[in-house]
């Protein structure tokens, strides 16, 4: 692999590991809007095999264009091996369309498996993009040195002001994503879909998404965040602070675009439910919004 | 299907814009890694040998370096996800023995009805055995007890997928035990 300064049997894992959760959280990252989309789910149930792999066709292609000029793996300017590259991207969007549907429970044993095809095809094309572009989203890592005239690091700033500036950073970046959601039809269908089981599963896939993309995807900031000092950079505080905002922000949308009134017969587990399932795409926003600062 | 154009606008446009924005910085890019004017790389140890030793401006002319174990893992999964995939596609296209078209049955499993209220909840399911999906499947229920008027119902399934089914409970007043309940599909679009 390009660029590897350290050659341990470890750092090789770790290396790796690095960049598979770099695509992994790319993927989230660009294509979760889509995967709250409910049209999708229809396509993928009723397109045809041939449709399916069409778009599987098309995923491929995408990632190859992308890892050939951009490079798929950290630090690496442009691929060597840009056609198993390539597969790797498709096969990392493939893992996290699964992922995603199987959460939200548009995947599950009791679908005819061209369902299980066809979703997975459709989406993959989406997340396809945040797979193959995760090197260069938000910078890599050492980019994002502070230099003259950059913005000082929060140890600068004083401990308070870090605070306010962190969370603000989560509150637009859950802001931004959980508003393209919101609105729709598709949080209050599967609140009502989505076993009860499957909500700690999804709290703790946030929580871990949240942490993978800030404190382990290795995009640009993440040595200052994890050797900073401050109440609110240590990576676990840091992940349930801002998955709390989140959620905070996810209360406020939903009530916002009258997706539950406040005093009315709605029913409590009902508006939890919504919370946490848009929490999922808040809490990415979140994770990016922090790293953006 | 307009919030599913525009949010496929989103990503397309995200896509060309970070691919656009990657192509021009690595144009505008003095050198790649292992250039001149770049840190020369340390010294590899045995394991890694062969993976990284980078020499000036050798990135467009050399050959792929071997692959780790590590990439040689990945490669592997990625190559069996990818498989399994269209493995599952070419089986739901060519391995399937069902007949073609759209094949609905309706079942009335009178024996699990449950009397509440004053009203009997009858279970049945709608599976659709052919090649073919089925969408807004409306299939109409008829209880017939003798002496009576027979009671009507229908109820559309939104979508039947090939190898789907869907559950749902029929409501009547007549007690189905001693009442005959007939079922037929009326309608259904073909997506």
């Amino acid at each position: 692999m390009l660029g590897r300064t350290s050659h341990t049997h470890e750092s090789v894992w770790a290396q790796e590991t690095d960049d598979l959760l770099r695509g992994l959280t790319g993927g989230f990252l660009l294509g979760t809007p889509l995967v709250y989309t409910m049209e999708t789910w229809f396509i993928g149930q009723s397109v045809s095999m041939p449709h399916a792999l069409l778009f599987l066709a098309l995923s491929y292609g995408i990632n190859l264009g992308f890892v050939t000029f951009a490079g798929f793996r950290q630090e690496a300017a442009g691929s060597q091996r840009p056609l198993t590259d390539a597969l790797e991207a498709t096969s990392l969007a493939i893992v996290v369309a699964t992922v995603t549907l199987a959460l939200l429970h548009q995947l599950h044993f009791g679908l005819p498996l061209g369902t299980w095809v066809g979703r997975i095809a459709v989406l993959t094309m989406p997340v396809s993009f945040g797979v193959a572009v995760a090197n260069h989203l938000l910078g890599g890592q050492g980019t994002n040195e502070p230099g003259e005239g950059e913005r000082p690091n929060s140890q600068a700033l004083g401990q308070a002001k870090a605070v306010v500036l962190e969370i603000g950073a989560a509150f637009a970046g859950a802001l931004l994503l959980s508003l393209n959601i919101a609105p729709t039809e598709e949080i209050p269908m599967l609140a009502t879909e989505v076993p009860v089981l499957y909500l700690p599963l999804i709290i703790l896939f946030s929580l871990g998404l949240s942490y993978a993309i800030v404190f382990e995807a290795g995009f640009g900031g993440q040595e200052q965040r994890v050797h900073s000092a401050g109440p609110f950079h240590r990576p676990l505080t840091e992940t349930v602070l801002s998955y709390i905002t989140s959620l905070a922000v996810c209360l406020f949308v939903l009530w916002l675009f009258n997706q539950f009134e406040l005093g009315s017969d709605d029913d409590w587990f009902e508006i939890y439910t919504q919370v946490v399932l848009l929490g999922v795409p808040a809490s990415v926003g979140a994770a990016a919004g922090r790293l953006a600062v | 299907m307009r919030r599913l154009v525009q949010r496929l606008s989103v990503a397309l446009l995200a896509g060309i814009g970070s691919f656009g924005g990657v192509w021009l910085a690595l144009r505008r890019a003095p050198a790649p890694r292992g250039a001149p004017d770049s840190e020369p790389d340390p010294p590899s140890n045995d394991e890694a040998k062969g993976e990284v030793e980078k020499t000036d401006g050798d990135q467009e002319d050399s050959p792929a370096p071997p692959r780790n174990s590590a990439e040689k893992v990945t490669l592997a999964v990625s190559l069996g996800v990818i498989v399994l995939l269209i493995g599952a596609a070419l089986f739901e296209q060519f391995g399937r023995t069902e007949p073609p078209g759209t094949l609905i049955e309706v079942e009335v499993r009178v024996a699990d009805a449950v009397a509440r209220d004053g009203s009997f909840y009858i279970p049945f399911e709608v599976s659709n055995g052919g090649t073919d999906p089925a969408q807004d499947v409306i299939v109409i229920f008829e209880v017939q007890q003798e002496g009576e008027m027979p009671e009507e119902s229908s109820v559309t399934i939104p979508f039947l997928a090939n190898s789907g089914s869907a559950t749902g409970e029929l409501v009547t007043i007549a007690d189905p035990a001693s009442a005959e309940i007939t079922s037929r599909v009326a309608t259904l679009i073909l997506p």
